[in-house]
């Protein structure tokens, strides 16, 4: 028999063998993803973050990476004419099924599955060459069960989710007449003094400036936390992070879909819009820690964290593709090739184009949309490198990453107002925290602290007739008082199911109002990083905020207090001068007041009396 | 839960280690499976004689 003839006669058992194996490795790799993502939040091993649609789409990407692995086999047998591409193919698919399932369960390395893999693929093609005819009737007749169970798998995956949204519009209650709609924007890592409506000596950000002339403009605004999880839990909650408990990732239960940070304790914006009738919806870049599997998804008809096309680059395979993306050069080649980064990256395009096709989705009814923006977020990968060029300073980087996204978030405007929306919707720009780019010797957020540059964020508040325009206001607010504000300006009828003051108080009245509550900041050791130490030791900083002082409370009794008027890099620590000293225990004891007006018997408040219990050092 | 996470597969990251060397041996192994099996067939058709001539000479 001909090469020719032969490899023609080898293509139907190919093909069996090429969606036999893709249907079982990729369901059974998907079922690992899913089942070892819950036993590795429970302090170590990898993060994989993957959604139910894994098991469906994994045999998708395995079938592809096979049909192509099996058409090189068909080009190399002519010429070799000796090549038994049955058998090539059958060592190829046994071996990269073992990586697969191997690797999926992060518990050895991958370069541990390699031998592994071929080791188990030499022995299984030994026995498959004595049996080849038996292997491939069975493959031929489990092939339809194995397609049914995938194709079960992904509408119960898929479907599951379209069908709890809709129940939950359908129980919705009637809305107010003429409620405007609500849209928060949270930029994710954008600190305020580098935008150029703070002041920031480069044009970072016309289209954000734009709404100072609309809105109200906080010049101080101080996030709850230095890190996304809590900070967005304090926006959500209106509660502090000692109230709230949501300061770290909290272990997933094995058989439970219950939430893993942010728990069931206080009510959130989210359910309170909802009550009223509105429809409710978040749209997440922050796809670690602003997630449904985080707790956040609680009120929310429908919460976009992951999308069913990122598990496309989920599966063990396509992730070992998209490490090229941590090697600089290999990343440059790459995305000069059309390639952006994958992963985690959610950008601002995408969550817009998402944005507004659910909100087109239903008219009738006012809505609520939670946006989180993750393009300013390190590794500052920036499309125009406008500051930059491609070769600046951190810094550069940055302003890069905000001049980008503020082009989209000049889209969005342009969005709204091209659907009539501007004039209806309650809008919020903020941010959940900051950025240190080499002050105090530091880069980042994680595990920095609670300088001025990590808590200090914008604030815009716009609703056009019922907020003013052009307005800035200098006291120091917090963002964990954003849903009593929301709320205040809905008009509840006298519920408050929100703590803290509403923002609206300090536009209405027109001095300033010297009672108005210092904002607390609190950040705790992160979990995840630091898998050195247990549940139960962590160490946990406050600092509290009024127009003049900034002071930090570090473990063990200590403290930091900074002038922000001489010193606003806060590069002078103050807290051993006699004034220092009497302002540090006015704060300490502001921080016990605060502490016994809102949750007395939250367990973090021990821990925090003994953080600003200052020893005069 | 920790107890749970041994019973199952646990430990710190130390063990992952161990775990991938162990993996790999397994590995290499099982790819020369049947040429191990010869050796050692080998080895002890070899070994069983001279065992064998020393019963004798007692």
């Amino acid at each position: 028999m001909s090469a020719g003839v032969s490899t023609v006669c080898n293509r139907r058992p190919l093909l069996v063998l090429v969606v036999w194996f893709a249907l079982l490795m990729g369901t059974v790799e998907g079922l690992i993803l899913l089942f070892f993502q819950r036993i590795n939040w429970a302090n170590w091993g990898r993060l994989i973050h993957v959604l139910p649609s894994i098991v469906w789409i994994s045999p998708i990407v395995d079938g592809l990476i096979f049909g192509v692995l099996a058409a090189a086999l068909i080009l190399a047998a002519r010429s070799r004419p000796k090549l038994s591409i049955t058998r090539a193919a059958f060592f190829l698919f046994t071996m990269f099924t073992v990586y697969a399932w191997a690797a999926a369960t992060e518990r050895l390395t991958y370069w541990a599955c390699v031998p592994l893999g071929i080791g188990v693929a030499a022995s299984a093609t030994r026995w498959f060459s004595q049996h080849q005819e038996s292997v491939l009737r069975f493959c031929a007749k489990t092939l339809p069960w194995l397609a049914t169970a995938v194709f079960a798998l992904a509408f119960i995956s898929s479907g599951r989710q379209w069908l709890q949204e809709r129940i939950a519009i359908d129980r919705l209650p009637p809305a107010p007449p003429n409620a405007p709609n609500v849209l928060v924007i949270v930029i994710d890592t954008l600190r305020a003094d580098h935008l150029s409506s703070y002041g920031y000596y480069r044009p970072t950000s016309p289209n954000l400036d734009s709404l100072v002339g609309q809105s109200v403009v906080f010049d101080d605004a101080i996030t709850a936390s230095s890190w996304t999880l809590p900070s967005h839990a304090s926006m959500l909650t209106g509660r502090y992070t000692f109230e709230h408990g949501a300061d770290n990732v909290k272990p997933m239960s094995l058989l439970s879909n219950s939430m893993h940070a942010l728990g069931p304790r206080y009510p959130v914006l989210s359910e309170a819009l909802a009550a009223r009738g509105y429809r409710t919806a978040a749209f997440s870049g922050n796809r670690i820690y602003f997630s449904r599997e985080m707790g956040f998804g609680r009120g929310f008809s429908r919460f976009e964290d992951f999308s069913t096309s990122d598990m496309f680059l989920r599966t063990v395979l396509t992730r070992r593709c998209a490490r090229v993306f941590n090697y600089p050069k290999l990343r440059r080649a790459a995305m000069r090739l059309g390639f952006r980064d994958p992963g985690v990256r959610k950008r601002a395009p995408e969550i817009n184009h998402s944005l507004f096709q659910w909100i087109d989705g239903d008219r009738t009814r006012p809505f609520f949309a939670f946006v989180n923006y993750f393009d300013v977020h390190s590794p500052y990968i920036s499309e125009t490198q406008k500051f930059s060029h491609g070769k600046g300073t951190p810094a550069d980087y940055y302003d890069d990453g905000i001049a980008d996204l503020d082009t989209h978030i000049g889209e969005l405007l342009q969005e709204l107002q091209k659907r009539h929306l501007s004039q209806t919707t309650l809008l919020i720009v903020t941010s959940d925290h900051g950025e240190l780019l080499g002050e105090h010797g530091m880069t980042g957020h994680w595990n920095a602290g609670l300088y001025r540059q990590l808590i200090r964020v914008p604030l815009f508040v716009r609703m056009p007739g019922v907020v003013p325009a052009g307005l800035r206001i200098a006291t120091p607010v917090s963002t964990s008082d954003l849903p009593a504000t929301i709320v205040e300006l809905l008009g509840t009828g006298g519920q408050k199911p929100f703590p803290g003051p509403g923002l609206t108080q300090l536009w209405k009245s027109s001095t300033p109002n010297p009672d108005w509550p210092y904002p607390l900041s609190e950040v705790t050791d992160i979990f995840y990083d630091s898998g050195q130490k247990s549940a139960g030791h962590w160490e946990y900083m406050a600092s509290m905020v009024n127009s003049r002082w900034h002071c930090i409370f570090h473990p063990k009794g200590t403290a930091e207090l900074f002038d922000l008027l001489k010193d606003p890099e806060e590069e002078h620590n103050l807290a051993a001068s006699a004034e220092g000293q009497q302002v540090v225990r006015d704060f300490g004891s502001r921080v016990q007041e605060l502490v016994s007006q809102r949750h007395p018997h939250s367990p973090a408040v021990p821990v925090l009396e003994q953080a600003v219990a200052w020893k005069g050092r | 839960m920790r107890s749970e996470l041994v019973a199952l597969y646990g430990g710190p990251d130390q063990i992952m280690g161990l775990a991938s060397g162990l993996a790999a041996a397994v590995g290499v192994v099982l790819m020369f499976w049947n040429k191990l099996l010869v050796t050692v067939g080998k080895i002890g058709n070899k070994l069983r004689p001279s065992w064998h001539r020393g019963q004798d000479q007692e």
